[in-house]
């Protein structure tokens, strides 16, 4: 694998490591276990988990006002009736893609850089799939009734409709939840292990129950391996798929600025796009706090800062195709829509996304950016907004001005589309920070086996 | 289960040591390392292909079975007119046929290893060997069940157990 | 390094997980069959009137005919409940004494209409119409069972919604002639002849299949 870690690097500066300070596979283990272990994070790490459970609470009224009241709460209304829920859900389940891309298409790829932080990237995507999956829930306005979109023996003698797109992306988001939480359970069992070795008392128990007692047997690290390769074989179809699916909710209504045949790459470059901008905006604090310098390197950020460009491109490429084919066609409303777009009641925003997602990424054309992590984080929160701000755009910039004028109408979100948005950082926040507490934030087994064969 | 463990702190070691005892016909050789140490397929008789086995064929079954399941449910179940498309409209099963052969073919994928490894299995005698947790961070322990000590070659560097 | 579990516990959680799944096959199976069953649909069902009218009496043994009582049943959606008029046709002058028929003399008296309770109760997004079943070949005992043979009236079948679709989908056999559909008891002439009449009748009453599954049919 080191022959091709080191094809990567091509330029001519010296080449940022991938595992940097010379540690050894046994530091690795001892230092990542202790991270777990004993409580290195300290108090802030209580301030920071108090501040997400108070966001929690936010959450928890804002999902309790809308089961007691009904989506009414919400800005929604006949003429937008997809408002805030559908852009956070867009926004939530496009994060959750950089995850997969790093830890299933680059380990395809044999790109071994990808292993000191595909763990945290995987915690990250499946908390994102766990947030994103909260909206449309919540959106069906009677979210109990939710196992009617599956098939299962009813007395009415009805089937899901298979010709949906909505019964795709239940199908698509589910599997995607799924497929995430089973690969990066796979890869943590023997890093449960290896922390339950250095464990004691009760930590040690509940470690060792986690970890299925593993017992690194040459014969379960050839099933093991194996296994994690088919998950990443089939997890990297999914990188591509589950947006293609999330993105057709759209482009098969005939709505104009929905129905394009562009949305489907177009929806799976944003969502790495905005992936990967999260992926920086948590890897530059935490491994500034959790003094993890050593193994998310500047190598790591800028690759990261590498692929964000790139995708921004697409997506900008994205916007000029939309906006040449709705001139294009000539079409009254389409025409319309574009001119909406630059001069509605929704433009200003148009433009900070254009800013953020189009313009700005364009300082990573200098390395001397790409390797300076607190510039990457203040760009990666901005690609952040652009990006929720693109989803905004299409959800209610579209639907605001459909092809009924009479119905024409603003979207106002309320206080609840806010709090619940508000409350899904507290979700992510909260689990997120247990996650980086209580499990190994880096892959242990797998950044042992890159040390050993770097050295060889 | 009993037997003599080997203990080693080079991979390297390990691998001459497993050489030398598969030329000498000790069938029951297991290595417990800290990572997956790939020469070692070659010298013991792993079968990953069983996974890959399961896996392909739990896809296969899942694909076809969501797209029989779809076409008996909307073709012979309750046929039902939407937009004049035909009944059996079989581009839009395509989306969710291939989420689900994924779908199972990951559930197949994850529990393949359990169920082939024999895991969950928490109590096992080579948890008795001594300095066994060292595994999990710098030892490669060779494993020879049922023979003891003195039936084996001696080895250079590694240190011995019974068990 | 010892062992951190006991040996019992591999042998516990195996069976635990045996268990847990056997559990989980049974609450599934039991739910599926609930909401089927008699308890839940109320097949069979009786429902206590304030009088103890008898359909057998009335419709079989008497042979009333059934709009003599449900007089819209072919003109309208609801096919009607008599009013107490209708039963003092007869009771003005049979029974007059007895203690069963009093609440009818009540009603009449106080001129206060008879509260019949509802047997089948469709739920509120269901547009059954009695004129169109009964116009269409399908007749009374189709959905309502051998009503003539009930002594107090119950549900005769589940009426759910697959319920209802198993005929939506294939009603051809189930349609009786115009002058059949209000008798009991109608069979066809003989087997042979029971398809060329089906094909007749999906005919004559001009039966589109594929508007009768559509969701608006029903659903309004």
């Amino acid at each position: 694998m080191s022959s091709k870690v080191d094809k990567v690097e091509r330029h001519s500066h010296p080449p940022d490591p991938v595992v940097g300070g010379g540690l050894s596979g046994a530091d690795v283990v001892d230092d990542i276990s202790a991270h777990v272990l004993t409580d290195r994070l300290g108090q802030i790490w209580w301030v920071a988990l108090g501040c997400s459970l108070l966001l929690l609470t936010v959450f928890a009224i804002s999902v309790a006002v809308l089961l007691w009241k009904g989506v009414g709460v919400w800005g929604i209304h006949d003429t937008v009736g997809w408002g805030l829920a559908i852009t956070n859900f867009v926004w939530w389940i496009g994060i959750g893609h950089a995850g997969t891309f790093i830890s299933a298409f680059l380990l395809l790829m044999s790109q071994g850089w990808r292993t000191s932080i595909n763990r945290f990237a995987e915690g990250m995507t499946l908390l994102a799939v766990a947030c994103a999956g909260v909206f449309p829930l919540l959106h069906l306005g009677r979210p109990w009734l939710f196992y009617w979109l599956m098939p299962y023996p009813n007395r009415m003698a009805l089937w899901p409709q298979w010709r949906s797109p909505l019964i795709w992306d239940f199908v698509a988001v589910s599997t995607y939840g799924s497929v995430s939480l089973l690969f990066w359970y796979l890869g943590l069992v023997p890093d449960l292990a290896a922390v339950r070795d250095r464990a004691t008392g009760r930590k040690k128990k509940v470690y060792a129950l986690l970890c299925l007692g593993w017992r690194g047997s040459a014969y379960h690290w050839s099933y093991h391996q194996r296994a994690y390769l088919i998950l990443a074989a089939l997890a990297t179809p999914l990188v591509v798929s589950v947006h293609s699916i999330v993105s057709l909710d759209f482009s098969v209504a005939i709505l104009p600025g929905w129905h394009s045949t562009i949305f489907p790459p177009y929806f799976v470059a944003g969502a790495i796009l905005s992936g990967f901008a999260m992926v920086i905006t948590l890897a530059v604090p935490l491994r500034a706090w959790m003094k993890l310098e050593n193994y998310i390197t500047l190598k790591h950020l800028e690759n990261s800062a590498k692929l964000m460009l790139i995708t921004s491109f697409i997506v900008t490429y994205g916007y000029a195709s939309e906006i040449f084919f709705g001139w294009w066609s000539g079409e009254v409303f389409h025409m319309a829509h574009l001119k909406h777009l630059f001069t509605g009641a929704y433009s200003p925003l148009w433009f900070v996304v254009l800013l953020c997602n189009s313009i700005l990424p364009q300082l990573l054309w200098w390395r001397k950016f790409r390797t300076s992590p607190w510039a990457l984080f203040w760009l990666s929160l901005a690609v952040n907004v652009g990006m929720w701000g693109e989803r905004y755009i299409i959800v209610v910039g579209t639907l605001y001005k459909d092809y009924l004028p009479s119905a024409w109408r603003l979207y106002h979100a309320t206080i609840w589309d806010w709090g619940l948005f508000l409350g899904t950082f507290g979700l992510f926040g909260s689990l997120f920070l247990l996650f980086i507490r209580y499990v190994p934030v880096i892959s242990i087994h797998e950044m042992v086996e890159l040390i050993k064969e770097d050295k060889e | 289960m009993s037997g003599t463990a080997i203990s080693f702190a080079a991979s390297e070691e390990m691998i001459e040591a497993v050489k030398t005892l598969r030329e000498r016909d000790f069938n029951h050789v297991d290595v417990y390392s800290p990572y997956h140490v790939k020469k070692l397929e070659a010298l013991l008789p792993t079968r990953p292909s069983r996974v890959s086995r399961a896996v392909f064929l739990a896809v296969a079954l899942g694909a076809l079975a969501a797209y029989g399941f779809m076409y008996w449910s909307a073709v012979r179940l309750y046929p039902f007119d939407v937009a004049g498309t035909p009944h059996h409209s079989w581009p839009a099963f395509l989306p969710v046929t291939f989420e689900f052969g994924v779908l199972m073919g990951s559930i197949t994928a994850f529990f393949s290893v359990l169920f082939f490894s024999g895991l969950p299995r928490y109590h096992h005698p080579v948890f008795d060997i001594e300095g066994f947790h060292r595994v999990t961070r710098d030892r490669f322990v060779i494993v020879v069940e049922g023979v003891s000590p003195t039936a084996l070659p001696q080895f250079e560097k590694g240190t011995i157990h019974e068990f | 390094m010892s062992q951190v579990f006991p040996k019992k516990l591999d042998g516990v959680l195996r069976i635990g997980c045996f268990i847990t799944a056997l559990m989980f096959l049974f609450v599934l199976l039991t739910l599926i069959g609930l909401t089927r069953s008699s308890w839940v649909t109320g097949e069979n069902r009786f429902t206590e009137q304030p009088i103890p009218f008898s359909h057998r009496h009335h419709a079989g043994e008497l042979q009333i005919d059934c709009r003599y009582c449900h007089t819209s049943v072919e003109t309208s959606a609801q096919a009607g409940l008599p009013p107490t008029e209708t039963c003092m046709t007869c009771h003005s002058q049979l029974y007059t004494q007895d203690e069963v028929t009093a609440p009818i003399r009540r009603s009449w008296t106080e001129d206060k209409p008879i509260r019949w309770k509802r047997v089948i109760e469709l739920p509120d997004f269901v547009y059954f119409a009695h004129n169109v079943h009964v116009n269409n070949g399908v007749a009374c005992t189709e959905c309502h069972g051998r009503v003539d043979r009930m002594p107090l009236m119950s549900q005769a079948h589940h009426y759910t919604m697959g319920w209802c679709l198993e005929c939506h989908k294939d009603p051809a056999r189930r349609l009786r002639p115009e002058e059949e559909v209000f008798s009991p008891e109608w069979s066809p002439p003989d087997h042979q002849q029971r398809e060329e009449i089906a094909e007749f009748l999906m005919k004559k009453y001009d039966v589109e299949l594929s508007r009768l599954t559509e969701c608006s049919s029903c659903h309004r």
